[in-house]
This record gives C-alpha cells, structure tokens and sequence, in this order.
C-alpha cells in the first residue's frame, strides 16, 4: 500500500513492537499490515482519545481524527489525549499533538470539521475503517450509512453514565440500523452533558474499540457473526448479543430504501421540535417552571445565565441571556443583590449551579426542565393569552 | 421465572430494578402486564398502543434478536431473558 515504510520494519520499528510482534497472531506480517492501514476516528472526545491512543502506540500508519470542537476544562474528566495546556485548541490538533508525542512514527491526519452529509464520504474514502466514537445520534445514524455505502467496516461505540455499548459492523453483516431503526425521541434518551458519564467507563470502551478494530485489520476475529456487546460498570457486567444483518434494513437490507446521505438532524427530530423531551428529575427547592420564570423575566435587574456551551446557547437562548460557563461561576462579573436565573438544557446542570451560586450568597434560581420545557411552555402561554383575547 | 432487562434510564424513572424477575408466562405481553401492575405506566414507553414494541428499542428474547416492531405475543419459554435495550449516544 502507499506507506513505504511498512514493506521493510527498520531496527527501530522491531524495537518498538516487539511485544506485539511476538505474538503469533501479530508476527512481521501483522505489523506491516497495521502499518499500511489508514483508520478514522470520528469524535476526538472520550471514547476517540481512549481508542486513538492505542492505535497510534500499536503502529496503525495513517490514523486520521475528524473533529470540529474545542478543548474545554470540562472534558479533561474523561478525554485523556487532552490537557489543561490545551484549553482552547481545536480537538484534532490537541489529539493529534499527544499522539505524535505517543508515536512521532505513524502519520496523523488532522480534520478539524464536523462530519457533515457534504463531507463523510469523501472522508471515509480514504481509510480501510471507521471507528465511532461521536456523541450524537444525527452523527451516528451518519456514520453508519456513509460507511454502508462505501463498504466500510464501522467499530461503534457509545457511553452513557456507567454503562456502554459497543459492534462491530462489517459489510453485509448488519449495521446500526439493523440494531436500531430509528432513533429515540430526543429528550428520552438524555445525553453526557445532562446525565453525567463515569469518566473509565469511556476508556473501557474505547480501549475495546481499538482492540476490535486491530483484529480487523489483522483478520484477527474468531467468529464473523455480528454482535452487540453491553457494559454495565455497576455491575461489572458484560453481555453479549449475537444479531444478524435484517433484510428489511432501510440502508443495508436486501432493498435498500436510503441510497444516498439525508439530513440526519431532521431524521433525528432536531431539526424541528425539541418540545417533546422529557424533563429530567431535577427537583430541587431553588427551581421555577417555565412561567414563573416568565414572571421573573420581567424584572429588568434579572441576571439570566445560560450555562449551555456556547455551541448549545448560539442555537437558542432566552431573551437577554448571557452565555456563562461553569468556571466562569468561580469569579463571577454580575451583581450580588439581583436575582439569577440559571438555564441549561434540561434543568440538571442548570441545579447545581444554582446550589453553588446559593453557597456563595447569589439569590439563584434554576429553570425547571430547562430550554427543553421552556419552547412549549411558551407556546402553550401564547395560545392562553390569544384565547383571552 | 422470567427476567426483564430494562433501559437503565426508563428503570430509574418508574422506581424499577434495572434487571425485573417475574413469574414464568405463556407469551411476553403477559410479562409485560404484570410489570406494568408492579410499575404503572412503564408499558407504556416500551409497547405501542397496537402492541409491537416500540421502533427505537431492540429487544433480544432468549438471545434472539426480535424484528424491529415485532408483536410482543410471542411465546416464551419458563426461564426466558428478555432484554429491552434502547440506543445511547455518548461519545
Ligand atoms: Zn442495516
């Protein structure tokens, strides 16, 4: 293949793969299997940097990382190819600057963009497999069909709280639609920001997302029947599904009915209509609903704080809301001797930052259900006040 | 006795154990009754109205992988597992 280097291993490569090269499994060929092997990592966030890793440390070639977020203090928790120095940096340019440091002999390809339906499949073009690690479903259900439709094999693995789910997509062996159709209603399913994640549980999966993904570049794998595995950390459990490709797959069955990439944030309900999310259980004695923050909001002195990333807050935010991050609470610029109205997403972030400005001699309040419940509660007043009329 | 798997969030949310023993029953939808008597309402988000199992959730019975909207109606066997699971998106 294109990288050179593989079809002879210098002194220095024996040297450093030595403990894998010993390996029957692995030997001189394997090596050089894995050197001439172009891997893509999709999200350089907990699962990305757990799984990049030991990618770059085993010699993968070409390993490219897609990404188009930030380094922020509040993935350090779990994100282990970023640092504090890195605060700020694009997340392909963190990753890819600890994993030169890691191995300065394989090649990283950096693309700092989000994957999009205008540029996945001219990007998983060039690699041999996909390894998932994004944290959307609109990226997910992406991801999947791209790699469908170039008969690319996909490791997926996703996180949440202590638990974790990881396959193995292989072309014609199912895909991720075979496993799940549709996606859950948003709001049902709530997502890292809002329910929280158990920083190793993303290293567990990650690690595992490289070992699968080694063993098929190295042909490596006992069965080629496709499973799904389940990891539950409380219980320090693993659970293994088998499953078959489903012949009425939309992408992957025997008719297939999407041929070509979609708008994947309508298919997943974002595009429109947030409004019928569950709220999450944030009950606490310092938080409003959607109409007695209403009434507060007609206090001029209010100082309404919206603890969204900015990414979340430049898509929607109350009138006269500040974007305001959690650190940001540690040195506050507003007044002590007016209210605060704290919003998140759903209400979860939004509690505990109102129980720390509380601490600290703030008047907070936190919106119940947060932004979530706030577009139907105000419609919902609306229709009220025109019927008054 | 027959176990329920369930999604863990759907689990917290009706008080529920992530993992639900109930007596042994001819077909999955009783199960499905007598977890809905011992968790009111849960059924609800794991069954449509018609009875299939709703489009999101995979469900594996006995370590087979059920169609995406089966009929819950099955037959089970005494010591079946059922597993409810829905997708998650953390990354
Ligand atoms: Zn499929």
């Amino acid at each position: 293949m294109e990288n050179d280097r593989a079809s002879q291993l210098t002194g220095r490569d024996l040297a450093r793969y030595q403990r894998q090269i010993v390996l029957p499994q692995l030997g001189i060929n394997g090596q050089r299997r894995l050197m001439s092997s172009r891997v893509l990592v999709v999200g350089a966030g907990a699962l990305g940097s757990a799984a990049a890793a030991y990618l770059a440390a085993a010699g993968v070639g070409t390993l490219g990382l897609v990404d188009g977020d930030t380094v922020e203090l509040s993935n350090l928790h779990r994100q282990i190819l970023h640092d504090e120095a890195h605060i700020g940096w694009s997340k392909t340019q963190s990753a890819a600057h600890r994993l030169n440091v890691i191995n300065s002999d394989i090649r990283i390809q950096e693309h700092d963009e989000f994957l999009s339906s205008a540029n996945a499949l001219d990007l998983f073009a060039n690699y041999d497999l996909i390894v998932n690690g994004s944290d959307n479903f609109p990226a997910r259900y992406l991801v999947n069909d791209a790699a469908v439709f170039l008969k690319k094999p996909v490791v997926d693995a996703a996180i949440l709280r202590f638990e974790g789910q990881l396959a193995v997509f292989r072309p014609g062996l199912g895909c991720y639609r075979c496993l799940f159709p549709t996606p859950p209603s948003p709001g049902t399913v709530p997502d890292c920001a809002e329910a929280g994640i158990f920083g190793a549980v993303a290293g567990v999966l990650g690690s595992m997302q490289a070992v699968e993904a080694l063993k098929v570049l190295l042909n490596l794998e006992e069965s080629p029947s496709s499973a799904f595995l389940i990891y539950e950390a409380l219980a320090s459990r693993w659970h293994r599904m088998p499953f078959h490709r489903d012949p009425d797959c939309l992408v992957c069955g025997d008719t297939p009915r999407i041929t070509a990439l979609i708008d994947y944030q309508q298919f997943c309900g974002l595009g429109s209509d947030r409004t019928q999310a569950t709220p999450a259980a944030a009950s606490d004695a310092f938080s409003v609903t959607a109409e007695e923050a209403m009434r507060m909001m007609e206090d001029p002195h209010l100082t309404i704080l919206d603890i969204r990333d900015e990414a979340e807050f430049l898509k929607g935010h109350l009138p006269r809301a500040r974007q305001c991050s959690m650190e940001e609470l540690d040195a506050p610029t507003f007044s002590r001797d007016m209210p605060v109205l704290v919003v998140c997403a759903a209400g979860v972030r939004s509690a505990y930052a109102t129980q720390y400005l509380r601490s600290r001699g703030y008047e907070a309040w936190s919106l119940a259900g947060g932004m979530r419940t706030w577009g139907g509660a105000v419609s919902a007043v609306a229709i009220q006040e025109r019927t008054r009329r | 006795m027959i176990t329920v798997h369930l999604p863990p969030d759907l689990a917290r949310e009706f008080g529920a154990a992530p993992a639900v023993t109930l007596e042994a029953a001819a077909t999955c939808t009783d199960v499905l009754i007598s977890l809905d008597r011992r968790h009111p309402g849960i059924v609800s988000w794991i069954l449509e109205p018609d009875g299939r199992f709703r489009e999101h959730l995979s469900v594996f019975v006995s370590g087979r992988r059920l169609a995406p909207r089966s009929q819950a109606s099955l037959a089970l066997a005494r010591d079946a597992e059922i597993w409810i699971l829905r997708a998650i998106s953390g990354g």
